[in-house]
């Protein structure tokens, strides 16, 4: 049976798509912004290749993280075996890393508990659900504004709007978000 | 009965707005002080505002971090490269 529209794969798409998601996804579990990078390509990768086996029964977001899961246990594995090989040298004082070990690697920083985290994944996974069902300019104009904190100036230029231009779409998308994200979040 | 419906819902975006720009420390005196003054009579936009206040706590919980726009096209060339080579060996 053929994918339903939905479920249909479309490699161009994907960093439009799911990159942001994918990206928030991995920084929460490599807390390292070049190695998240590098999981995501290896994942687009993969993925490319793999494209015929896609059989439509999930969304293509859902495949992607699936395949990205692989990706960041793998990475996990290697971390972990260095560590073996590296036990008498850990370095506490190096900047940009923190210890040799498996655990510190993995472990948020603030402290946050496993279940914090799913609290965590849950929300973002509402959040970005919720931003694709906005239409592309809402979307992107509440991205720039709200997680990127780009000031109002730079938007309207970038994108040519005016700013009251710029603050009614901001408005309709927030409305949407709220609307979206009620049940369980608001 | 429409008109005045028409007239409250243009009204109640106008303060909306005031509201977004609240959430993003942008509102002036002067608009912060309409949308006090506009909430304490309006329960449709008070709701609203409680909403959106909400919102831009929950989304500041998240601790949403996303790549930049250069990143995001070194993934595209990456992505178009491997398509078109894989076309190419395919033809």
């Amino acid at each position: 049976m053929p994918p339903s529209k939905e479920n249909q794969i479309n490699p161009e798409k994907w960093v439009d798509r799911y990159s942001d998601f994918l990206f928030n996804y991995t920084i929460t579990r490599v807390n390292n912004r070049d190695i998240a990078k590098d999981l995501i390509s290896e994942t687009f990768l993969a993925g490319l290749k793999s494209m015929k086996n896609f059989k439509g029964e999930a969304t293509e977001r859902t495949w992607l993280v699936s395949i990205l899961k692989r990706k960041i246990i793998d990475y996990y594995r290697k971390i972990n075996s260095n560590k073996g090989k590296a036990e008498v040298k850990i370095n506490y004082n190096n900047e940009g890393d923190d210890g040799d070990w498996l655990e510190e690697k993995v472990a948020d920083h603030d402290d946050i508990t496993a279940e914090d985290n799913l609290m965590n994944d849950e929300l973002k996974s509402t959040i970005f659900n919720c931003l694709s069902s906005l239409p592309d300019q809402q979307a992107k104009v509440f991205k720039m504004k709200t997680i990127d904190n780009y000031d109002t100036e730079v938007i309207c230029n970038d994108l040519n709007i005016s700013p009251s231009n710029l603050w009614v779409i901001i408005h309709r998308a927030r409305k949407k978000m709220a609307d979206c994200m009620e049940d369980k979040w608001l | 009965m429409s008109t005045s419906n028409n007239l409250r819902h243009s009204l109640c975006e106008k303060y909306g707005v005031f509201c977004d720009k609240c959430q993003y420390d942008e509102a002036s005196i002067w608009e912060k002080l309409k949308l006090k003054f506009h909430l304490f009579m309006c329960g449709e936009c008070r709701k609203y505002s409680q909403k959106n206040t909400q919102l831009s706590e929950v989304i500041k919980n998240a601790k949403l971090s996303n790549l930049t726009p250069e990143e995001q096209e070194s993934f595209k060339m990456l992505l178009q490269k491997q398509m078109q080579n894989s076309s190419s060996k395919n033809s």
